[in-house]
């Protein structure tokens, strides 16, 4: 007994059967009926061949694939038949056998519910609407939902690029939910009554992993292996993109063939069954066909995305003859079993989703993926990441309108409607002009992409790329033809990730290997790194591009900078200033003051007067006894000599006069020398006899400033025990007794210095008691010891100061010294430097005036 | 904490060496008086030590300002040798005749006194000559009064040939016994005031002058 395999399930049954006793799915085709007047011409049953028409009639509108199939179809190759299948064409029924090598182990692996159960139910739905099979290899699975999102924008670009590429018929407005809603416009309004299980048909078949290009690999591996020529050469088309263009450069002929026949081919049976027949009998490899199965549908084809059969809908299919028996069969059963078997809703029921999925139905009958589903591994349990969407709806929405089976045609005739009802080729010049606008408007801040981005096999594997004008501009007579060229805003769209791996590669890399082992391969890595490539590097100039403005700026501060480092010459001074002429003027004339009274005695000044202080000094020398030791300190400097040898050589000569026994003593290194050089003067000028042995005794020098000189004044004996020469002199007879400062009858301090008289007076005086203190001082320490002689009592009982002092100390003598002496230059010295001040002052402020003006004038000047 | 000896050893030594001192003026006590006596007098061993160090000090800075030749080691030069002829004379002199004999003298009058005497007699001339220069810049009230009391101090310092001028001895005595005693007094009781206040500080230890 012959068995008949169910193509769902794949399970044996008997021949007679109609329906698979185990998954319920229908054995036997349906076959339509074709109607009396077409039933010569058109209709066609199996085994039977097409009449083959002429060039002009068919060839020409149809795609070349078609066309190819045509060809095929004139030498046309007999194939067994028996029992059911010979209903069958052979190349459906080898399709079948080969689309249902997968055969389930039990019914229970193919839950009614699974994606698997309603794909094997829609398995006859595919069996009228796919192209001329392709068998699919079972061990493909299903991709994730991922891969299913990545497949279905491939399928975006697929027809978009169909559209540009000016097809008559609008196989698959944007059907995935990713598609912009300026796309979804171009969506044909029948669209919209297709169900939600197409959709999720269409996506469960896109878990395949699709190609670089567009086209899954395991499609393409497939087509190429199982498909007639035809779909391999389209398959074997890498280029999505240069598909639309070869396709309208090959397309463009056919389809105006096409729409040229479009009448008899309403009257006859449709071309591509015959040419699928055909193609099915020879088995003989055909010329690349057109890429796109899609794109080069069959108008009949492209009629089925018209509104989707509902049971609403439903109505008497007229042109029942046309078709053949097993495809109306199919045709009027499959849509049943369908919403049978996955529970489609009524045409409405999902509005809003009705585009999305008309879209995947639509790509469902002009691709091969369909068949995917209905192999082996397709009707596996579904992967983890199907969604749950794929899950059919529930059957009792739609139970009610499903019983009649007999309406199930009338979606075929809904189909043919739409196919008159299709837009013509205006239509589609008008949508591309319409897409090239809205390429204008939606996509005009979309950044295209440039060309050296763009993969080189873009320009160098299409030559006929290189014609779009030719194409862009369809002649008159090329009705239908639709421009292939892909407008920027879609090759913006274009898979970017390819053409950037393409063009991320180095040149060298992508380069062709011309010889050598690897020779013609592509993106060989090379065999040096570039590093080692050692090349000659580029020489760059080193002048600098200055402008003459530049350069002239540049010499400006560099002359700036320069005059910085550069010193500034000092003029000199000359040799004759007014301030140096002022200072010799001054300097000469005060010599010429002093020095005249000493050597012309002119002029002849009066010597100064008298003064208490002197006075007081010339009583206490006068109250003196003879021999009585004095005390007679030398504490001045050598530079103040002069002055202070004239001061104290009166006071020293009235001493000598009434022969006091001298005691001199210093505490100024150079003191004792001072002292001998003034009694010295003394003897000769006063003519006296003192000399160190008998009259005098210098001590020397007293160290140790205030501290020694309170030490020398409490125990002079103790601190200088002897005189200069060492000899003891506190055991002369003079100095008997004298064990202390107060045993002197008289001290004389000869000094110019305030803090030697200071020290004197504050030190020394206490311990002096009674005895008297005479100060012999410079006229500029006469001022400070004078309050200590204005006191009472009295710290200084007489005081000789400067050369008015020893004048008046020698007057009051009646010995004129050193001090008359120089008084007159003295007092003429002083009076000359007072003119001298006065005047140079004047001459000062006035060159200082006329200085101030000129600034002035200068500065006004400037101003 | 570190311990300097030169406080521990230095200050009590001042601090008890013034103490003495200062009680000697007041406390008529013989071993008090005897003390201070003997402090004096090593005060002026030490001075005259420290004389003659500074002597010696004298003689290296200026023998290495001389062998290191830096400048203005010429006059170095002169201040070495004069200190060396002085000395070897006064030694010499002094062996044969005392320190006060001719030849020491005779340095001395020839030419120690006429050098200082020529640089008095030069500030005479610069004096005046600074004076006059101070009319070149801003005058102003202070300096007015400065030029004027110099004016009259040295004019009414001086005695005219045959005449005199009324009242200029006077207002020169006036401002000399009266202005310059009142100023030179205020500056002896400020003086006064600052050395027993350093004296005090040094007694107390707050200020040390040999260091520490």
């Amino acid at each position: 007994m012959s068995e008949v395999r169910c193509p769902m399930c794949g399970k044996p049954n008997p021949a007679d059967q109609e329906i698979c006793k185990f998954c319920q799915a229908r054995l036997l085709p349906l076959q339509v009926t074709p109607s009396s007047e077409d039933t010569s011409d058109a209709s066609i049953g199996p085994g039977e061949t097409l009449p083959p028409k002429s060039e002009d009639e068919s060839g020409g509108s149809l795609p070349d694939w078609l066309n190819s199939l045509r060809q095929q179809e004139e030498d046309p190759e007999p194939l067994p038949e028996s029992g059911e299948d010979e209903t069958l064409p052979d190349w459906l029924r080898d399709l079948r056998e080969r689309s249902f090598e997968f055969t389930p182990e039990s019914d229970d692996e193919l839950p009614k519910d699974s994606p698997s159960a309603f794909v094997a139910a829609d398995n006859e739905l595919s069996e009228w609407l796919e192209t001329p099979s392709t068998t699919f290899d079972t061990n493909e699975d299903f991709g994730t939902e991922e891969e299913a999102v990545e497949a279905s924008d491939v399928e975006d670009s697929d027809w978009l690029s169909r559209i540009i590429s000016g097809e008559t018929t609008p196989a698959e407005p944007g059907e995935s939910d990713g598609s912009p809603e300026w796309l979804k416009e171009f969506e044909p309004a029948s669209m919209e009554g297709e169900t939600g299980t197409e959709s999720s048909v269409r996506d469960t078949e896109e878990g395949g992993e699709p190609s670089e290009e567009g086209v899954p690999d395991w499609l393409a591996r497939e087509m190429a292996a199982v498909a007639p020529q035809a779909f391999r050469g389209r398959v074997e088309n890498e280029d999505w993109e240069s598909q639309g263009d070869l396709e309208g450069d090959e397309v463009g002929g056919p389809l105006e063939k096409t729409s040229e026949a479009a009448e008899d081919e309403e009257e006859e049976f449709p071309d591509w069954l015959s040419d699928l027949e055909g193609e099915a009998l020879q088995e003989e490899p055909a010329h690349p066909a057109p890429e796109s199965g899609n794109q080069e549908l069959p108008d009949w084809l492209t009629q089925e995305t018209v509104p989707a059969s509902t049971p609403e809908n439903i109505e008497p299919l007229e042109d029942e003859e046309k078709m053949p028996d097993w495809l109306s069969e199919l045709d009027a059963e499959a849509p049943d079993r369908l919403v049978q078997e996955i529970g489609m809703p009524a045409s409405g029921e999902y509005p809003a989703e009705s585009s999305d999925e008309a879209d995947s139905l639509d790509r469902i009958d002009g691709s091969d993926e369909l068949h995917e589903l209905t192999t082996a591994d397709s009707l596996e349990p579904p992967a983890a990441g199907i969604d749950e969407g794929l899950s059919p709806k529930p059957a009792v929405e739609v139970d009610g309108s499903m019983e009649d089976v007999g309406d199930d045609l009338s979606w075929l005739d809904e189909l043919e409607a739409a196919f008159q009802e299709m837009p013509s080729e205006e239509d589609v010049s008008a949508l591309q002009l319409g897409s090239q606008e809205l390429e204008g408007e939606a996509f005009s801040d979309l950044e295209p992409v440039p060309d050296d981005e763009l993969p080189d096999w873009l320009f160098e594997e299409h030559p006929e790329a290189e014609e779009p004008a030719t194409l862009q501009t369809p002649a008159d007579d090329e009705e239908g033809l639709a421009p292939a060229d892909l407008p920027n805003w879609l090759e913006a769209m274009r898979p970017v990730a390819a053409v950037g791996v393409t063009a991320a590669m180095p040149d060298d890399i992508s380069e062709v290997v011309s010889a050598g082992p690897l020779a013609g391969l592509r993106g060989v890595l090379p065999a040096e790194p570039d590093i080692a490539q050692v090349q000659k590097p580029p020489a760059y100039s080193l002048k600098l591009n200055v402008t003459d403005l530049q350069r002239s700026q540049a010499e400006l501060i560099a002359q700036l900078l320069k005059s910085e480092g550069r010193s500034r010459s000092v003029p000199g001074r000359p040799a004759i200033t007014s301030q140096r002429v002022l200072r010799i003027s001054i300097a000469i004339v005060l010599i010429l003051a002093i020095l005249l009274p000493l050597t012309f005695g002119i002029p002849q000044v009066d010597l100064p007067g008298l003064t208490p202080q002197v006075t007081s000094a010339n009583q206490l020398v006068s109250s003196l006894a003879a021999n009585a030791p004095v005390l007679l300190a030398f504490d001045y400097e050598p530079g103040l000599s002069g002055e202070m040898e004239a001061v104290a050589a009166p006071v020293v000569d009235h001493l000598m006069i009434r022969g006091a026994y001298l005691v001199l003593v210093s505490t100024v290194p150079t003191g004792p020398l001072q002292a001998e050089r003034l009694i010295a003067q003394v003897n000769q000028s006063g003519g006296h006899q003192y000399n160190s042995s008998d009259r005098y005794v210098n001590l020397g020098f007293v160290p140790g400033g205030p501290a020694g000189l309170l030490g020398f004044a409490e125990t002079p004996q103790q601190i200088l025990p002897t005189d200069m020469d060492g000899n003891a002199i506190w055991t002369n007879p003079y100095l008997q007794g004298v064990d202390t400062l107060s045993k002197f009858k008289l001290i004389v301090v000869a000094t110019e210095k305030s803090d030697t008289a200071r020290a004197w007076v504050e030190q020394v005086r206490p311990i002096l008691l009674d005895t008297p203190l005479v100060v012999v001082a410079s006229a500029q320490l006469e001022p400070v010891i004078y309050p200590y002689y204005e006191t009472i009592p009295r710290q200084v009982h007489g005081m000789v100061g400067g050369l008015a002092g020893g004048a008046s100390y020698e007057t009051l003598q009646g010995r004129p010294g050193n001090a008359s002496g120089y008084w007159a230059s003295f007092s003429t010295g002083l009076v000359v430097g007072g003119l001298l001040i006065i005047l140079g002052g004047s001459v000062n402020v006035i060159t200082s005036l006329t200085k101030r003006d000129k600034r002035e004038t200068l500065v006004e000047d400037g101003s | 904490m570190r311990v300097n000896l030169r406080n521990l050893l230095f200050a009590p030594i001042a601090i008890i060496s013034g103490a003495i001192v200062l009680l000697g003026y007041f406390v008529e006590w013989d071993l008090l008086v005897n003390l201070r006596i003997e402090l004096l007098r090593g005060a002026v061993i030490l001075a005259a030590v420290a004389l003659f160090v500074g002597i010696v000090n004298l003689w290296k800075v200026h023998w290495r300002k001389f062998r290191e030749q830096k400048s203005g080691w010429v006059y170095s030069v002169v201040l070495l040798v004069s200190l060396v002829l002085a000395f070897l004379v006064l030694i010499f002199a002094g062996y044969l005749d005392g320190p006060g004999s001719e030849y020491s003298l005779w340095l001395f009058n020839n030419i120690q006194i006429p050098i200082e005497a020529s640089l008095m007699a030069v500030l005479a001339v610069v004096l005046a000559y600074a004076c006059a220069r101070m009319f070149h810049r801003r005058i102003n009230v202070f300096m007015l009064i400065f030029i004027g009391t110099v004016l009259i101090v040295l004019v009414g310092s001086a005695t005219f040939p045959g005449f005199e001028i009324p009242g200029l001895r006077e207002f020169r005595s006036w401002i000399t016994q009266v202005w310059a005693l009142a100023g030179v007094r205020g500056i002896l009781i400020g003086v006064a005031l600052g050395v027993v206040g350093t004296g005090l500080r040094i007694l107390v230890g707050a200020d040390r002058p040999y260091g520490g």
